[in-house]
């Protein structure tokens, strides 16, 4: 998992979106009988802010698999660094079930230069989006701001240039 | 965690207070609402020919934002109306990761960052750098922009791109277009 994962989601997303919106106007099913009655404008808008929703959940997907990827790397490979050594602690008792949020990304923000009330809290801030996404939008999310496939992009292309996350070959 | 692991902790939080503490948030927020208004004023002198002639409506409205460490106060939404469709340049704030402001460009169909950078910057890649410290000694926070840092604002391109560009006519209209119909 790496930047040209979230590439990908990147590139299939605007493809999705051009076709929403080509299809929007040139089909025949689209402007006549499927949505009759309808104005097409709002038939658009909500067919993409559905891509924009599904396509961030995947962004973040990549993005949790980054960081799960580079703590079994330090923990696995015994890397001498502080945030790999408090990795191992956390290893000892928890293996692979290490939470996200409680133990990886607050070891990162205690033993690395990340910003931690903003970068990190960002972090957080868009997995329990991500969480709300994954078990069904059953609920109204209390979250801190309004996120779509845009700022999701956005924050882990930045994460992912920002952070030394290691990978295996 | 034995003694010295917690005392280091405590340290650490202390020296995060202390940082906090001796930001002037009054003045962050001041020249934030500043460099909004900036913003706002290079917009309508870029459509003033369509708004003079009545085309398009510009018409800023009050907003309410709440940031950590600022806390709530009042700036403005610029909207811009072309016939049937709005578009709103809409504040978020101006504690944005790796810069000092950001802008959303909002349509009926799509959306548009526009980011309040450092004007030598070119990608929001090289905004940003997290390191790992070694021997139990925490790395440093992250450096503060230099003084003298010219701030400019710009647009970002859309993902996967996401190239910092100037807010030229050309590059307005063509925003603009995106966000209102695709």
């Amino acid at each position: 998992m790496d930047r040209n994962t979230i590439l990908e989601v990147a590139e299939y997303h605007n493809d999705v979106v051009a076709s929403l919106r080509y299809f929007s106007k040139t089909s025949p099913s689209f402007v006549s009988t499927r949505y009759f009655g309808r104005p097409l404008g709002d038939v658009l808008a909500v067919r993409i802010e559905e891509t924009d929703l599904r396509s961030a959940f995947f962004v973040l997907t990549a993005l949790e698999a980054a960081f799960r990827i580079d703590y079994l790397y330090r923990c696995q490979r015994k890397m001498k660094d502080d945030l790999s050594r408090a990795f191992r602690v956390i290893y000892r008792d928890r293996a692979e079930n290490a939470s996200l949020d409680e133990h990886i990304f607050e070891t990162w923000k205690e033993r690395s230069s990340a910003p931690g009330p903003r970068l990190i809290g960002e972090l957080r801030g868009a997995f329990n989006f991500r969480h709300y996404l994954a078990h069904g939008r059953y609920w109204e999310p209390k979250l801190g701001r309004k996120y779509d496939f845009s700022f999701m992009y956005s924050l882990a292309d930045d994460v992912l240039n920002a952070f030394p996350l290691l990978k295996f070959d | 965690m034995d003694v010295k692991e917690f005392d280091e902790f405590v340290k650490r939080q202390q020296e995060a207070a202390s940082g906090i503490a001796s930001v002037n948030w009054d003045g962050e927020r001041k020249e934030w609402l500043d460099y909004l208004d900036r913003l706002y004023k290079k917009i309508e002198s870029l459509l003033h020919k369509y708004v003079s002639s009545g085309q398009i409506q510009l018409e800023r409205r009050p907003v309410k934002l709440n940031e950590e460490h600022i806390g709530a106060y009042a700036a403005e939404e610029l909207v811009l109306k072309i016939g049937p469709k709005s578009v709103v340049f809409e504040p978020i704030g101006t504690l944005i990761l790796g810069s000092k402001g950001r802008v959303d460009l909002i349509g009926p169909v799509g959306k548009a960052q526009i980011l309040l950078v450092d004007s030598k910057a070119s990608r929001p890649a090289s905004l940003i750098h997290v390191t790992v410290g070694v021997g139990k000694k925490p790395p440093g926070p992250p450096p503060k922009p230099p003084r003298g840092t010219k701030w400019e604002w710009k647009i970002v391109t859309r993902p996967p791109e996401r190239r910092f560009i100037e807010i030229t006519q050309q590059n307005l209209f063509q925003l603009i277009t995106e966000v209102a119909s695709g």
